[in-house]
C-alpha cells in the first residue's frame, strides 16, 4: 500500500537523512515511494490487564483505536491481548502467558507497548525481555500512586488515573452532610484487596468520623442484603468487585447495578464504569479519556519522538460527575454539589427527552395552527364574503328598489317564486309569506294575464329571455305597467331550472310613449289637414260639381212645373237626379270629415283598391288643373288586409299629392301619375305610385324619411317621415326610387294580416 | 218661333253636371248636345248647326279654353261660354279676350246661364246670316266679268266714267255698258248699294293700293 498517509515529520526526516536538494529529493521521494511501504507498519501491542468482557478495558480500547484513527496513522498495525490477570492471577499464570507473548510476537518486532490497567503494567514490566527490552511502554488506566510506587524508569510513560476516592468522600459528605456511617464495598480477589486497599489508604484519616464497615469478601447475595439493611444517613463507597466471596467473577459495572439497586443508602465511586448504574457519582475521569491520552503518546513516540522528553504521566481532566437522577432518588440536594460538577442524566427536559417528538409535535402544531389559521382567515374571508354578498344582495336591492325594479327568482321545478319586497309593493302583494305564481298571476290585469303566463311559459320551455310589458290589475282608473324581464338559466344538460329577473314599473315610459303617440297623431292629423288645406280648391270643386248638378235640375224642375202641361215623370227624374247628386256632395263630405276628423285609430278590413279610388276622387279635380293625367290599373283580387283606412288613406295622398307636386315643371302633354297595385304573393298588397317629374337626388333620397326634411318650396318636410311610421306600424314597407327615364315610383307594400302593434 | 231651335253644344267630363245642364237647357227648350269630352266634341261637333257651345274649362287631356282655342284654330265661330268651378281671373280674361260670350261660375244660375246662351245664339245666328249675305254677294261677284270687276273697282273708288275711260284705256260708252251690266248683275240701283256691297264683299277699289 502507497504510504500517502505519512506523515510530514517523519518525511521530512527522511528527506534530511538522504541529504538531497530538494528538486531532487521530490525525485527521488516518488522513486523511493514503494520501498517505503515495508518500513511502514508499526506494530502496537494493546495489552488489556482484565478480559474482553470488561467493559472499563473495551472503552479504554476503543477510544485509543479511533484516537489513533483520527490522527490519520491507518499504518499503524494493532494487536490487543488479555491478560486476564483476575482469572490467572499466579505467578505461574503470568509466566506462562508471558511465555505465550513472547513467543507469539517473537517474529513480528512490535513498536510500542500499551499495557491498560495497573495489573497489565506490573505484567508488562516484569516480563519486558519477552517483547523486546527497549520497546517504548506507554501505560493507561493504571492510579497515579501505584505508578508511582513501580519506579518506572523514564522510557516507560503514560496516563495515569487517579480513583479519588477522597474527593469523592467529599462528594458524599456535602450531599449528605449528616451522614453518620460510612460502609466500603469490594470484593474478594487479591485484584480487589488492591482496590481495597488504595481506598482505605485515602479515606482512612477520615473515617474515624463515621462508623465506618467494610463489606468485602461475602458471597454475592450476602452482600447484597447487606446493603440493603443499611440506615440511610450511610455513605456507601463502591470498590470495583471483580470477584465475590464465593470466587465468583464479576463485572465491577453489574456489581454496582446490582448493589445501588439493593442498597437502602447513597452509593458512590470514583469509576467512570460504574457511572449510570445506579451509584451518586464521584471524582473521576472517563476510560474513553484515558484512551485519548494514551493514543496521543504513543503517536508521540511513534513519530520518533523520545519518551524520555515526554511526561512521565500524563493525568485527564478529573471532575465531580454525580447522577441526576440518584439525587433526585436520594433527595440529595444539586445546590449542594461543589462548583463545576458535571451533573448528568439531568431529568431530561421534555425537549432534550423528545426533540424530535417536541420539534414534530411542535411542527405538527405550527402546521395545524397554520392550518387553523389558514381556515380561520378562509371562515372569515368567507363571513366576510357572505357579508359583502349579503350587503351587495341588500346594495343590489335597495339599488333595485331605488330604481323603481323589483328582483324574482322563479324555480321552474318547484315552482317556487321569491321575490324582493319592492316586487311584492310593485303587485300590492303582502310584505310576509310566500307567494305562489297564481297570487301573482292575479294581480296582472285580466287582459294581459294570459299573455303574461304565454311568455313565462314559453322562456321557460326555450330557454330563451323573458321580455313581457303588462299592467297591474289596479282597483285605481290609472294603469300601471310593468314590464318583466328574465333569463332563465340551466342544469348542466341545458334544461332550463330557473328564471331570474326584474320586474320594473314602466308606467312612465308608457305614459311618456303615450304622449308621444297623441302627439304623433296630433301631427299626423295636422299634416293631413294640411294637405287638405293645399288641395282644398280642388277639393272646393269637388263639392261644388254635384252642387253645380243640383242647381241645374232644381232649376230645371222649377222650369218644367212653370211651364204648360208640366211632365210629372220628368220632373220626379229631376227629383231623382238631385237626389242623386245631394249623396255624390254627401260622400265628398264624409271623405273629407274621415281625413279631417281626430280620431282614434282603428283596425277595419281595408280594400286598398277601394281607398286608391276613394283618394283619387278627392284629388280630381287638382289632378285636371293641374294637366295631369292618371293612369290607373288596379290588380284584381288583392287579399284583404286590415288597417287603419284613414292612416292608409293619408299615406296615399302623401304620395299622390307629392307626385302631383313633383311635375309642376313637367310640360302638360308629359303629365302622368300611374297608380298600380297588385298582390305580392298572396301576402301582402303592393301599390306602385309612379310620376313623371324631377326625380330625387341620390342625397335628398337618403334623408326623405327625415322629419323636416322637404324639397319642396313650401313643403314642412313631415309628410313621408309621417308616411314611413304609418306604414312601419302596419308592418309594411315604404320605399321610393328613381325610375329609368325619369320620375320617381314610391312603393308601398302592406301585409295582408297587420301587426297589432297598430292598436297600440 | 222659328222652324228650329238653336242647338248648344254641352262639353263638360263631369257626368252628373253634363246632365244636370243638358236637362236644364234642353227644359230651356234648346237642342243641346252634351259631350263628357273635349275630344268627343271635336269629333261629332257639326258646326252648320246655329247655336253656341257651353265648355266646362277644368277638364283632362282637353280643357275648355284649349278647345276655344282649337275650334277658332278650325275657322269655326262657334260662340262659347264657359263654366268654370274656379273663377280666377286670368283664365276668365283669357277666355274672354279669345272671344268667349260669358265666364260662368259654377253652380251656374239659371238665368246668367240662360241669358249667356240666348246672347250666344244671337250672335251666333248674325254671324250665320252675315255669312251667308256674303256668300250671295260672293256669287253676284262671280258672275262678273273681269272687265266688269275692274270698272267696279274704279266706281267704288269714287271716279266718274271718264276718268275710267281713260285709266282704262277704253271709251266713256264702254265703261257706261261695263257699269250697267255689273250694278244689274249685282242686283244694285245705286252707287251707293254698289259700294256698300263691294266693302262687304272686300272688294278693294281701285287705286287704293298705290
Amino acid at each position: 500500500m502507497v504510504n500517502l498517509q505519512t506523515s510530514p515529520p517523519n518525511l521530512g526526516r527522511w528527506l534530511i537523512n538522504l541529504g538531497l536538494c530538494f528538486p531532487c529529493a521530490l525525485l527521488l521521494l516518488i522513486a523511493a515511494w514503494p520501498a517505503q511501504a515495508d518500513e511502514a507498519s508499526r506494530r502496537i501491542l494493546l495489552l488489556e490487564g482484565l478480559t474482553a468482557t470488561q467493559p472499563a478495558g473495551m472503552q479504554t480500547l476503543e477510544a485509543f483505536k479511533n484516537r489513533l484513527r483520527e490522527k490519520g496513522s491507518k499504518d499503524v498495525e494493532i494487536f490487543i491481548e488479555f491478560l486476564e490477570l483476575g482469572r490467572f492471577p499466579g505467578e505461574a499464570d503470568q509466566a506462562r502467558t508471558a511465555r505465550y507473548l513472547g513467543e507469539k510476537f517473537s517474529e513480528k518486532r512490535l513498536d510500542l507497548l500499551v499495557p491498560i490497567s495497573r495489573g497489565a503494567l506490573e505484567f508488562v514490566m516484569k516480563n519486558r525481555d519477552n517483547f523486546g527490552p527497549t520497546t517504548p511502554i506507554v501505560y493507561c488506566c493504571t492510579a497515579a500512586a501505584a505508578a508511582s510506587a513501580m519506579n518506572l524508569p523514564r522510557d516507560v510513560v503514560g496516563v495515569i488515573n487517579e480513583y479519588n476516592w477522597s474527593k469523592t468522600l467529599d462528594l458524599a459528605e456535602r450531599l449528605q452532610p449528616d451522614a453518620r456511617n460510612l460502609v466500603v464495598i469490594s470484593g474478594a480477589s487479591a485484584y480487589d484487596r488492591e482496590w481495597l486497599q488504595d481506598l482505605r489508604r485515602e479515606i482512612e484519616p477520615r473515617a474515624k468520623r463515621y462508623t465506618t464497615h467494610y463489606v468485602t469478601g461475602l458471597p454475592y447475595d450476602e452482600m447484597l442484603r447487606e446493603v440493603a439493611e443499611l440506615p440511610r444517613d450511610t455513605i456507601v463507597l463502591l470498590v470495583p468487585v471483580f470477584a465475590d466471596g464465593s470466587g465468583q467473577p464479576r463485572v465491577p459495572p453489574e456489581v454496582a447495578t446490582d448493589v445501588t439497586k439493593a442498597s437502602s443508602a447513597p452509593v458512590y465511586a470514583p469509576i467512570d464504569t460504574l457511572f449510570g448504574t445506579g451509584i451518586v457519582g464521584g471524582f473521576m475521569d472517563s476510560y474513553e479519556a484515558h484512551g485519548i491520552a494514551a493514543a496521543d503518546l504513543a503517536l508521540q513516540i511513534l513519530e520518533g519522538k523520545d519518551p524520555a522528553t515526554l511526561p512521565a504521566q500524563t493525568r485527564p481532566l478529573h471532575t465531580y460527575r454525580v447522577d441526576a437522577r440518584q439525587l433526585e432518588h436520594w433527595g440529595l440536594a444539586e445546590n449542594a454539589l461543589p462548583p463545576d460538577t458535571d451533573v448528568r442524566f439531568k431529568p431530561p427536559t421534555l425537549w432534550e427527552q423528545h426533540r424530535n417528538a417536541v420539534l414534530g409535535t411542535i411542527a405538527v402544531f405550527g402546521l395545524q395552527t397554520v392550518g387553523v389559521v389558514l381556515l380561520l382567515v378562509q371562515v372569515r374571508r368567507r363571513k366576510q364574503a357572505e357579508l359583502s354578498l349579503r350587503e351587495s344582495e341588500e346594495r343590489l336591492a335597495f339599488a333595485a328598489a331605488s330604481a323603481n325594479v323589483g328582483i324574482w327568482r322563479l324555480d321552474l321545478l318547484t315552482n317556487d317564486l321569491w321575490l324582493t319586497d319592492h316586487c311584492r309593493s310593485m303587485f300590492d302583494l303582502a310584505f310576509a309569506g310566500p307567494v305562489t305564481t297564481k297570487a301573482l298571476l292575479d294581480k296582472i290585469h285580466p287582459e294581459d294575464r294570459d299573455g303574461f303566463a304565454d311568455s313565462v311559459e314559453l322562456a321557460a320551455k326555450l330557454g330563451e329571455p323573458l321580455d313581457v310589458e303588462f299592467r297591474i290589475a289596479s282597483p285605481a282608473a290609472d294603469a300601471h305597467w310593468l314590464v318583466a324581464r328574465g333569463h332563465p338559466i340551466a342544469d348542466n344538460v341545458g334544461k332550463p331550472v330557473r328564471i331570474s329577473g326584474i320586474f320594473a314599473d314602466i308606467t312612465d315610459r308608457k305614459t311618456a310613449e303615450a304622449e308621444a303617440e297623441a302627439q304623433r297623431k296630433e301631427v299626423s292629423h295636422l299634416m293631413r289637414v294640411s294637405v287638405l288645406g293645399e288641395l282644398s280648391g280642388a277639393i272646393a270643386h269637388e263639392l261644388n260639381q254635384p252642387l253645380t248638378a243640383i242647381l241645374a235640375y232644381a232649376q230645371a224642375a222649377r222650369r218644367l212645373i212653370g211651364g204648360q202641361n208640366p211632365e210629372l215623370g220628368l220632373i220626379a227624374g229631376v227629383l231623382d237626379e238631385i237626389v242623386h247628386e245631394d249623396d255624390r256632395a254627401s260622400e265628398v263630405i264624409r271623405r273629407l270629415h274621415v281625413l279631417l276628423r281626430k280620431g282614434e285609430s282603428k283596425l277595419e278590413t281595408v280594400n286598398l283598391n277601394d281607398l286608391i279610388q276613394s283618394t283619387l276622387r278627392l284629388l280630381h279635380s287638382e289632378l285636371i288643373n293641374r294637366k295631369i293625367r292618371v293612369d290607373v290599373a288596379l290588380g284584381d283580387n288583392l287579399p284583404p288586409m286590415s288597417g287603419d283606412p284613414v292612416q292608409l288613406q293619408q299615406v296615399l295622398l302623401n304620395l299622390f299629392v307629392n307626385a302631383m307636386d313633383s311635375m309642376n315643371a313637367t310640360s302638360a302633354l308629359e303629365r302622368l301619375l300611374m297608380v298600380r297595385t297588385q298582390s305580392a304573393g298572396g301576402s301582402s298588397v303592393e301599390v306602385r305610385i309612379a310620376d313623371r317629374g324631377h326625380g330625387i337626388a341620390e342625397a335628398e333620397r337618403r334623408q326623405l324619411f327625415k322629419p323636416f326634411f322637404t324639397t319642396k318650396d313650401r313643403g314642412l318636410g313631415l309628410g313621408l317621415s309621417i308616411c314611413s311610421k304609418i306604414v312601419k306600424a302596419h308592418g309594411g314597407k315604404l320605399k321610393i326610387d328613381n325610375n329609368a327615364d325619369r320620375g320617381v315610383t314610391a312603393s308601398l307594400t302592406l301585409p295582408a294580416k297587420v301587426a297589432a302593434e297598430l292598436a297600440s | 218661333m222659328t222652324d228650329r231651335a238653336p242647338t248648344v253644344f254641352l262639353v263638360d267630363d263631369d257626368p252628373g253636371v253634363l246632365k244636370a245642364l243638358t236637362t236644364l237647357l234642353t227644359v230651356s227648350g234648346y237642342d243641346v248636345k252634351p259631350f263628357a269630352s273635349a275630344q268627343e266634341f271635336l269629333d261629332d261637333h257639326d258646326a252648320s248647326l246655329p247655336g253656341c257651345a257651353v265648355f266646362d274649362v277644368a277638364m283632362p287631356d282637353i280643357d275648355g279654353l284649349e278647345l276655344q282655342a282649337a275650334l277658332l284654330e278650325k275657322n269655326l265661330d262657334r260662340p262659347v261660354i264657359f263654366v268654370t268651378g274656379f273663377g280666377d281671373i286670368p283664365t276668365s280674361v283669357r277666355a274672354m279676350k279669345a272671344g268667349a260670350i260669358d265666364f260662368i261660375t259654377k253652380p251656374v244660375r239659371e238665368q246668367q246661364l240662360l241669358e249667356a246662351v240666348a246672347q250666344a245664339v244671337k250672335r251666333d245666328a248674325e254671324a250665320r246670316e252675315r255669312l251667308s249675305e256674303l256668300k250671295l254677294i260672293d256669287t253676284k261677284l262671280a258672275g262678273l266679268t273681269p272687265r266688269e270687276l275692274e270698272v267696279v273697282r274704279h266706281v267704288i273708288a269714287g271716279k266718274l266714267n271718264k276718268q275710267i275711260a281713260h285709266e282704262l284705256g277704253t271709251v266713256i260708252n264702254t265703261v257706261k255698258v261695263h257699269r250697267g251690266r255689273a250694278m244689274r248683275k249685282l242686283g244694285v240701283q245705286s252707287v251707293a248699294d254698289l259700294v256698300r256691297v263691294a266693302q262687304k264683299a272686300g272688294v278693294q277699289p281701285a287705286g287704293g293700293k298705290r
